[in-house]
């Protein structure tokens, strides 16, 4: 088989896929949520609460500098209580 | 393969020494992210690693005939990391078209791990390392099983020993991430201890 034919099955093999992907992206972006799950793609502090991945699109405090600044002195604080209270107990 | 093995035995090796032995995220070290980013509340973990497990396996039931039967017959088979990736993006999103439509119980518990898996490098390690072994369709559905369970069990065992590290007192440098890392190092050496536990022939 001579190469450019390789070359343009390749190329065909790609842009079907990507017309797959494409499609599909698309139904699945205007299938409707089901019923009970509505507020389920938005972000909320229940289900962002134990996850430290503040680059995720669904995290509550996606890119939000005041957000994390917030967290790390709330922890700072948790763990000065913390100490505080071992030594009242030591 | 040995040929005076069952072919069954095989299998159930080939299964164990994915899940233990070659462990997907403690020896090969792929899907780092989603082990650190999740392990660190088990439902979390849970529902990832069902994620993950639902995804590799049926990203290997796909894509390895469409590289036999497609890919090597029309000779272009440096085609493979290329076409694995649309497959397994497409493959999400058909999937979860079809959950999100038929079966809201199941997305329920899926919930937003299922497109988060469109970038879980495990999925397609698995599937590249099956065609580059050259591996059999059944060796390569053993291989996706095995490393999908044992993906499951690591960042299942992973997030409650976090959860226990919470309750200590960590120091400051070592808090987070670090010590999440320092654990994941402890467990891979641990899971050096099942090396040689499936013979090689």
């Amino acid at each position: 088989m001579p190469d450019w034919v390789r070359w343009l099955l390749a190329v065909g093999i790609l842009v079907v896929l990507l017309a797959i992907f494409i499609i599909s992206f698309v139904l699945y972006r205007k299938t409707p949520v089901p019923k009970g799950c509505e507020e389920f793609e938005k972000p909320s502090e229940a289900k962002c609460h134990g996850c430290n991945q503040t680059e995720c699109h669904f995290n509550l405090y996606y890119n939000d500098p005041v957000e994390k600044a917030k967290e790390e002195v709330q922890q700072e604080q948790t763990e000065e209580q913390r100490q505080e209270t071992q030594k009242e107990e030591n | 393969m040995n040929p005076a093995v069952p072919y069954i035995v095989t299998f159930l090796l080939a299964i164990v020494s994915s899940m233990l032995i070659d462990n997907v995220v403690l020896s090969r070290f792929y899907g780092i992210c989603s082990f650190i980013g999740v392990g660190n509340k088990p439902k979390a973990a849970f529902s990832m690693g069902l994620a993950v497990t639902f995804v590799t396996i049926m990203a290997a039931l796909v894509c390895w005939p469409i590289y036999t039967f497609v890919l090597q017959p029309l000779q272009i088979p440096f085609m493979d990391t290329l076409t694995y990736i649309l497959v397994i993006a497409s493959l999400v999103q058909i999937v979860g078209l079809f959950i999100k439509k038929y079966s809201p119980a199941l997305y329920k518990a899926f919930g937003i791990y299922l497109p988060l898996i469109t970038t879980n490098c495990a999925v397609l390690g698995v599937v590249q390392g099956n065609t580059d072994s050259g591996l059999s369709f059944g060796m390569s559905m053993a291989n996706a099983i095995g490393t999908a369970i044992g993906f499951v069990i690591v960042i299942v065992i992973f997030s409650f020993i976090r959860i226990r590290l919470e309750e200590y007192k960590t120091p400051k440098a070592f808090r987070g991430i670090a010590i999440a890392l320092i654990t994941a190092a402890l467990m891979s050496i641990a899971f050096l201890g099942f090396s040689g536990m499936v013979p090689s022939n």
